[in-house]
């Protein structure tokens, strides 16, 4: 049994979690090549024009494991906490892979609702590891074995040892600058880590002279009440600040819904503080020349307000 | 200082608001219609990226505190895409700009629920008996608001005098606007209607039926989809929305048990999306597979440009379209929608149907 998981959206947060759970039922996962063209092509083929690059990335990735996989991991992510929701194409994915793509193998698709009561939790993991093991001794230990895996991915991450674009091969050491100007990168993981779709971002800025402190190296981020993913980044943007970064990115996708609002509330905190504060937005049409342009301009102003005052 | 609430122009929603408000004894505020003015205010007031509904709707309170309303009710609600979300930086903007407005939420997911509670918070302290009446003549006036909406839209195609269901339209809403209680409106009601059935209609006149889903707010603003109704109205098309307020209200049942139209909506839909992902995408999923099981010969999909749930509605109808071949027309409208543009799309979607049926024939 091989169960395909496509390298995008939530594996950027949750495969740690997922490969310690089904490596504990002694199922094999297969994680998707990195993004290449091939993959965007591939995903602009499936989905509607107006959706946002991230999910046409998550099309790619699909048809990279159609025909390779015996099933495949779609979860449909719905809240993290009581009170929050998530934006409606995760919560929708497989029904949305489902009416894009009539040749699917069979879809392992749980809906993850972290804001329900822990007996709807439990029955949702008999439920999902029913195909796998029966026992629920096993099961049990799978989850217990992915909640550990995941904590323990969200502390290397903050200490900087590993990051979400190496979760399937751990052990690489990230290149971040230690002493660089200190800058918050907020944005969804699978904007920030996913070097396709921002043009190798973190590596420019560290070839800058600037260490890029994304949310993950920040640590846990206070309270979520509407998008949770998205709050993360807004608390994580606030947090950043009270560190005393010198600069702000925001990284978001266009048409990202969730995104749209919360990168006003980023620049709100940032003209508050009075630190500096740039949108950079993805789709596909972002060429890498315009990129560097504006990143070079960005830190160029950083050290000069830093000779300033 | 009294109170003047103002409801946000949603076609005939803002008008059966107003007249509901009224009948509760509530002084009202009417915002202008939403017109390119409201758009600049919006645009000005909103995030660059975010969809035409909130910035529209911000434009729409601005207005309406101009007028003088003190309290003003905001669309939204959790889990309501974004709009829920924009709520909270509307008010705050209102703030900003030095508009002292009391803002009430009506949640969309709870309707009914918020209803009874907006009632209670602008009837000032009359004890809930007291509200049962009003209450009773609100859902009276949404059954006759019903008629009358799907009445123009089956007349506008048949009519033999351009634009006589319009005049007549507009006659039976002055008519309502003057309702206060159920007994006046249960004495009204038939000559109301039958405004509309005195139009002269050409009921041999070979229509069109084309079922008009999704979002809402774009429905029922002429200005942002380039009078979509009564544009397809005049090519012969009988339009039918997928939201109706008769027929929707159910006791709270599991699905499989529902026999109204709303439970049969989400048996048919729940093949093509099954799950809430905001927004009105599920609903609108549903109602278009159950039209799609022979009730029209095409299906219009509306929706802001970028609208999150809307999208995944979209990919939705892809699907119910390709299984079912029911043709499906995906128009997206913002700022930057032309109306030329939509007209010659809808003109040849609606050529389309009509060689699509002489063909079935």
């Amino acid at each position: 049994m091989r169960i395909g998981v496509p390298r995008a959206l939530s594996f950027y947060r949750f495969h740690p979690a997922w490969a310690a759970f089904f490596d504990r039922l002694g199922v094999e996962l297969v994680v998707s090549p990195p993004t290449n063209r091939a993959t965007l092509e591939a995903g602009l083929r499936y989905a509607v024009a107006e959706t946002c690059l991230p999910m046409k990335l998550f099309y790619g990735h699909v048809r990279a494991l159609v025909g390779q996989v015996d099933q495949l991991l779609v979860p449909s992510i719905q809240r993290l906490a009581p009170g929050s929701t998530n934006c409606a194409r995760q919560i929708g994915l497989p029904d949305l892979l489902r009416a894009t793509m009539p040749d699917l193998p069979p879809l392992v698709a749980p809906d993850i609702d972290l804001g329900q009561e822990a007996r709807a939790l439990l029955s949702l993991v008999l439920e999902m590891g029913a195909p796998f093991s029966r026992n629920p001794l096993t099961l049990r230990d799978a989850v217990t074995a992915a909640w550990d895996a995941y904590r323990a991915a969200r502390q290397a991450m903050q200490e900087g040892r590993l990051t979400p674009a190496d979760f399937d091969r751990p052990g690489k050491a990230p290149p971040w600058p230690p002493d660089g100007i200190p800058v918050a990168v907020v944005g969804h993981p699978y904007n920030l880590y996913d070097p396709f779709i921002n043009h190798q971002l973190l590596v420019r800025l560290a070839r800058l002279g600037v260490n890029p402190l994304t949310p993950e190296r920040l640590g846990p981020q206070p309270g979520a009440n509407y998008w949770a993913f998205e709050h993360e980044l807004v608390g994580a943007a606030r947090l950043a600040l009270e560190r005393g970064v010198r600069g702000v990115i925001a990284v978001v996708a266009f048409g990202c819904g969730p995104d749209a609002v919360l990168v006003d509330e980023v620049r709100q905190l940032c003209r508050e503080a009075g630190v500096p504060m740039m949108a950079l937005v993805l789709d596909e049409h972002s060429g890498e020349a315009g990129l560097v342009t504006r990143l070079e301009a960005f830190v160029d102003m950083l050290r000069w307000r830093k000779a300033d005052g | 200082m009294t109170r003047r609430v103002a409801f946000p122009p949603l076609g005939f929603l803002s008008r059966v608001a107003e007249t509901y408000l009224h009948a509760l004894g509530v002084e009202t505020v009417t915002p202008p219609p939403t017109s390119r003015r409201t758009l600049d205010i919006g645009v000005q007031g909103s995030p660059e990226m975010i969809c035409i509904p909130c910035k529209l709707l911000f434009g729409n309170y601005v207005e309406a505190a101009e007028r003088g309303a003190t309290d003003i009710v905001m669309l939204g609600g959790r889990g309501t895409c974004r709009l829920g979300y924009s709520v909270a930086q509307h008010a705050r903007r209102l703030q900003e700009w030095g508009f002292a407005v009391r803002v009430h939420t009506l949640d969309l997911y709870h309707v009914h629920r918020d209803i009874f509670r907006l009632t209670r918070a602008f009837a000032d302290g009359r004890p809930a008996t007291e509200l049962v009446e009003p209450i009773r003549f609100l859902l009276a006036l949404l059954d006759l608001t019903d008629a009358l909406e799907t009445g123009v839209l089956v007349a506008r195609p048949r009519e033999r005098e351009r634009s006589a269901a319009d005049r007549a339209y507009a006659a039976a809403w002055e008519r309502i606007a003057a309702l206060r209680t159920r007994e006046e409106l249960e004495e009204q009601r038939d000559d109301i209607l039958g405004l509309l059935d005195a139009v002269d209609l050409d009921e041999d006149r070979p229509v069109l039926r084309i079922g008009l889903v999704g979002d809402v707010y774009t429905i029922l603003t002429p200005f942002l989809n380039h009078n979509l109704e009564v544009q397809l109205g005049r090519m012969g098309v009988e339009v039918r929305r997928w939201f109706r307020y008769t027929g929707r209200v159910s006791l709270p049942l599991p699905d499989f048990l529902r026999m109204d139209r709303g439970g049969r909506a989400r048996r048919a839909g729940s093949r093509y999306l099954k799950r809430d992902v905001g927004g009105f995408a599920r609903s609108t999923v549903a109602e278009a597979a159950l039209m799609a099981e022979g009730e029209v010969d095409g299906l219009i999909h509306v929706a802001p440009f970028n609208c999150t749930p809307e999208t995944v509605a979209q990919s939705a109808l892809v699907a119910l379209q390709r299984e079912r071949g029911v043709p499906v027309l995906s128009l997206s409208f913002d700022e930057q929608t032309g109306a030329a543009g939509v007209m010659t799309r809808l003109e040849a979607f609606v050529d389309m149907l009509w060689s699509a049926r002489r063909r079935r024939r």
